[in-house]
């Protein structure tokens, strides 16, 4: 029950933080931005590429893959990194050790935090996804082919809620290092971001990276979040969905696990080396 | 059964050369209701004894029990009935109202959200908060962000609360309304308050028993009042003139335990305050001052203080230890 109305709680707290540091639309429609950007980008050099490469030829399908691809990416690293932020302005504000007094482990908190992320990163990727469907199209004179529709909806929010395990497992493993980290905690993050736009299948299929990056690469949850939850919005992209969120699910769940024993791992370590209470530089 | 009990408690930092030693067998007992204050310099192991009966930071030697559990092997048992403040930190969330950073650690603490209400309004009511609960925490002032940083450490009815320097930074009259309200919770709802200070008065008004603790040890512990005893003779107090820095040579003669040394540069004096162990020895102070070719204006004979207390067993000024720390 305490932990219950913890992470109620943590999530409230994740909301303020991130809504109400401004009137709660302005800050959402502000959010929007990463992920319309992640989105816009990415689509437009793979446009610029066809218009000037002779080799490739523009594809509206291959636009809904790179679209959908990059804001599903900007929507992980929207919320993956919470923790990291959460545990950070946790030392900086003081508060991180009362947090850390009121129960059994932080993690409990940071998983609040994560939750209150993922649903206003839900929201706004799906907003991003929107604004950058009608620009684009509208830009481009293209008709990119996404099927919205309940169907396709649900199992585009299937794949969003198959992939919450996966993400918390890196929010923790981000976690466990921030519990250390005095400074550059938010370096890490920015490495881990790169390596999953690269190995996620977000803009590119991993088939075209090399053995056994590209087995290893499948293998990943967030890589078959991505397929998943593209095709459940992108007719044609020859990936078997169930599979993909099982997949998803199972390799979110075992590295959920053993991403928590670290975090919990780390957090004992700290309570024994003295840093849970340290001041950030 | 004491509400803090600890027993041989150590705890080594590592460091480049050889191991630091924050805190060296340490051994107490308190018990519920009581004010217990603990004394000491900066350095002096006082903050790293409050970690670790917080569960903050395990100890690398000894054992200590909250209310009967294990800090070290019961951490999550120690933290139900335990809750702590720091005057330095004034913790919150800026973005939010000073109630809702009350309400947010309530829940933390599971305590049901009308229940936490309840208390909220009344620990602000008792505080003198409650005007300014709607506040953001950054739009507090220092006392308002203190006074909020009290009550959160009450917020789940601990039956031990570790507070340290809880009124540092603070005007007169909300430090004092803070202590009445510390010892209005000893008294009224029989809470163990640990208190680490450097404000002597404050230790000496609110306590009941105190520990003067230093390298990481406790050198003595009692009531203020026998702590204050334990001095035996009068402090001697001298108006010296001219003013002057360093009276090392006091240090040097038999029976005195201590000294400060202040200087009033408006009067053209120095006023030196010596902690010593019988009249013998105040009279060789005195001595001592005027060898030195300087003169005496005033001296007369003083009850001694909790500050002379711990000067005394300190064993040097403030200003020298300061020097020595600069150094």
């Amino acid at each position: 029950m305490i932990s219950v109305r913890s992470l109620m709680a943590s999530a409230w707290m994740g909301i303020q933080h991130d809504l109400a540091w401004t009137t709660p639309l302005a800050s959402l429609l502000l959010q929007v931005v990463a992920p319309f950007a992640s989105a816009m980008s990415v689509s437009i050099i793979y446009w610029f590429g066809t218009r000037f490469s002779p080799a490739l030829t523009f594809d509206a399908a291959r636009l809904a893959f790179v679209m959908v691809g990059s804001t599903l990416y900007a929507h992980v690293a929207a919320y993956a990194w919470v923790p990291t932020v959460a545990i950070a302005e946790g030392k900086n504000l003081a508060v991180f050790p009362h947090i850390y007094l009121t129960s059994r482990s932080t993690a409990v908190y940071v998983t609040g935090r994560m939750f209150s992320a993922f649903a206003i990163s839900v929201a706004t990727s799906m907003m991003a996804l929107a604004t950058a469907y009608y620009v684009l199209g509208s830009m481009l004179h293209a008709a990119i082919p996404l099927v919205v529709n309940p169907g396709s909806v649900a199992l585009l929010a299937v794949a969003l809620l198959a992939n919450l395990p996966g993400a918390l497992a890196l929010g923790y493993l981000l976690g466990a290092y921030s519990l250390y980290a005095s400074k550059f905690e938010w370096s890490l993050p920015g490495y881990v971001a790169g390596l999953l736009m690269v190995f996620s299948g977000a803009l590119f299929s991993t088939s075209i990276l090399p053995w056994p990056l590209s087995t290893a690469a499948d293998y990943l949850p967030y890589t078959q979040f991505i397929a998943a939850a593209r095709s459940a919005i992108v007719p044609g992209t020859g990936v078997d969905y169930w599979a993909s969120i099982v997949f998803s699910l199972i390799g979110g769940l075992l590295l959920m696990g053993f991403s928590l024993w670290v975090y919990l791992a780390a957090e004992r370590r700290a309570r024994r080396d003295g840093v849970l209470d340290r001041r950030l530089a | 059964m004491p509400s803090v009990e600890a027993s041989g408690l150590r705890r080594e930092f590592k460091a480049k050369d050889a191991p630091v030693v924050a805190l060296d067998g340490v051994t107490l007992k308190v018990g519920q209701g009581e004010v217990f204050g603990v004394l000491g310099p900066n350095g002096a192991g006082k903050t790293t004894m409050i970690r670790i009966l917080s569960t903050l930071l395990l100890p690398t030697g000894g054992w200590a029990k909250v209310m009967g559990h294990d800090v070290e092997h019961e951490p999550e048992k120690v933290r139900k009935v335990i809750n702590m403040a720091s005057g330095a930190e004034k913790a919150g969330y800026d973005f939010i109202s000073a109630k809702r950073n009350l309400w947010f650690f309530s829940q933390l603490y599971g305590i049901p959200s009308e229940k936490a209400e309840k208390k909220i309004a009344e620990l602000s009511e008792t505080l003198g908060l409650t005007k300014y609960l709607d506040r953001k925490f950054y739009a507090l002032s220092t006392g308002y962000r203190q006074r909020a940083t009290i009550a959160r450490a009450f917020v789940n009815d601990p039956r031990v609360v570790f507070l340290d320097e809880p009124t540092i930074g603070l005007d007169v009259m909300t430090a004092r309304s803070i202590r009445e309200f510390l010892q209005g919770e000893a008294r009224r709802n029989g809470r163990t308050i640990i208190l680490a200070s450097h404000n002597m008065a404050e230790v000496d008004a609110i306590c009941d028993r105190v520990a003067i603790i230093d390298k990481g040890r406790i050198l003595a512990e009692g009531t203020p009042e026998e702590l204050k005893r334990s001095l035996g003779v009068p402090a001697l107090v001298m108006e010296v003139s001219p003013p002057r820095e360093g009276f090392e040579t006091l240090s040097r003669i038999a029976g005195v335990k201590g000294f400060t040394s202040s200087t009033e540069e408006e009067r053209g004096l120095c006023t030196v305050q010596v902690v010593v162990e019988n009249d013998a020895a105040a009279r060789a102070a005195e001595d001592a001052i005027r060898s030195e070719g300087l003169k005496v204006v005033a001296s007369w004979r003083k009850q001694a203080t909790l500050e002379e207390v711990f000067v005394a067993l300190v064993g040097q000024g403030f200003k020298e230890r300061e020097e020595e720390g600069a150094g």
